[in-house]
């Protein structure tokens, strides 16, 4: 019997929330022990997209270049590019609505990349270079809500054919 | 046997437990949000002359004023202005181009001069546009831009004929 205690204490160690279920086994196999197991219940973690990232309309100009948008909304270009301010094309980054355990921190993956395709055509632009706010993690409010805002850079080039292109990405969130 | 028996029966709450710790990390630990991303691409305005602003034929004598309206109507005010043929009266017209829907705003110059036989020149100014000052491109991408402006004739102003250019420019608002 001796050889099974280690083990056995190893499993309650490692599984503190299966507790029960140990405690059984060693009932079954005639070995009792007693530790206390604490289990805390939290409130499973939702996101919800509540804006685009929008680049708005801009002309790329004889070389191109990059076209960014900031967490907090801002643009901003490289290269021969040429951003228009037009309520017809407005820009905005991506927003997302937390809800979960108050107070508990969270961990942040964004995407690498994405591919936005121009709408009836098959020219593509590269979305990458994802930046969020919070950065990497972040903590839920006293009430357990939060908002995450995310940006990201398009590379467009100078022959980049003209249009709407759009796709998407997805965010995923996790307790730490 | 009952060894074995007893290894299972620690083996099967262990796979249990993972089983457990597994889906609540996948199901209540984490959770995913789609967004979607646009951006776009708009083709460089372009602006293209259809159609020369022309004074047409005027009688030299007292001075005063011809005026071309936008919608190639001519006014004139002092010296005699004929109807001929081959003189023609109109505005200028320009051919607008560029992303569909969106406005663009006109710059008009202030003046331009024409000149004429023996470095004889009027002035030009008071240039009027339709639209006037912004302009929508419509859902062909193109628009139409008409250009008039007020002629200023000299009293005894030297008979023959007087040319000069003018630049329009638009960008989008």
């Amino acid at each position: 019997m001796k050889y099974r205690k280690p083990f056995h204490s190893a499993s309650i160690f490692v599984t503190l929330v299966c507790m029960n279920a140990v405690r059984f086994a060693a009932a079954q196999g005639g070995v009792s022990s007693t530790a206390s197991a604490t289990t805390t219940i939290i409130q499973g973690m939702s996101v919800t997209n509540t804006s685009s990232l929008r680049f708005g309309a801009m002309i790329p100009g004889a070389l191109g270049g990059t076209s960014t948008v900031a967490p907090n909304g801002s643009r901003s270009a490289t290269g021969t590019i040429t951003l228009l301010t037009s309520s017809s094309f407005p820009s905005s980054a991506a927003s997302f609505n937390l809800l979960g355990a108050p107070n508990l921190a969270y961990t942040i993956t964004l995407p690498t990349s994405v591919i936005l395709t121009r709408q009836g055509g098959s020219d593509t632009i590269l979305l990458a270079a994802f930046t969020s706010s919070p950065a990497a993690s972040g903590s839920l409010s006293s009430t357990g809500s939060g908002t995450l805002s995310v940006g990201g850079t398009i590379t467009i080039t100078g022959s980049q054919a003209a249009g709407l292109y759009s796709g998407s990405f997805t965010v995923t969130l996790a307790y730490q | 046997m009952n060894n074995r028996t007893s290894f299972l029966s620690r083996l099967l709450p262990l796979a249990i437990c993972a089983a457990f710790v597994g889906v609540g990390q996948s199901a209540f630990g984490q959770a995913s949000a789609t967004a979607n991303a646009s951006a776009t691409i708009v083709p460089s305005i372009t602006i293209t002359k259809t159609s020369d602003l022309k004074f047409g034929l005027i009688v030299a004598g007292p001075g005063g004023t011809v005026s071309i309206s936008p919608d190639s109507s001519r006014t004139v005010n002092g010296p005699a202005g004929l109807t001929n043929a081959s003189f023609p009266v109109s505005a200028a017209s320009f051919t607008v181009s560029g992303l569909a829907n969106l406005t663009y705003s006109i710059s008009l110059p202030t003046s331009t001069t024409l000149t004429g036989p023996s470095s004889s020149s009027m002035t030009v100014n008071a240039f009027v546009s339709n639209p006037a000052s912004v302009g929508t491109i419509d859902s062909g991408g193109t628009a139409t831009l008409n250009v008039g402006a007020t002629l200023t004739v000299g009293a005894a102003q030297t008979p023959g004929a007087y040319t000069g250019t003018f630049t329009v420019t638009v960008n989008y608002q």
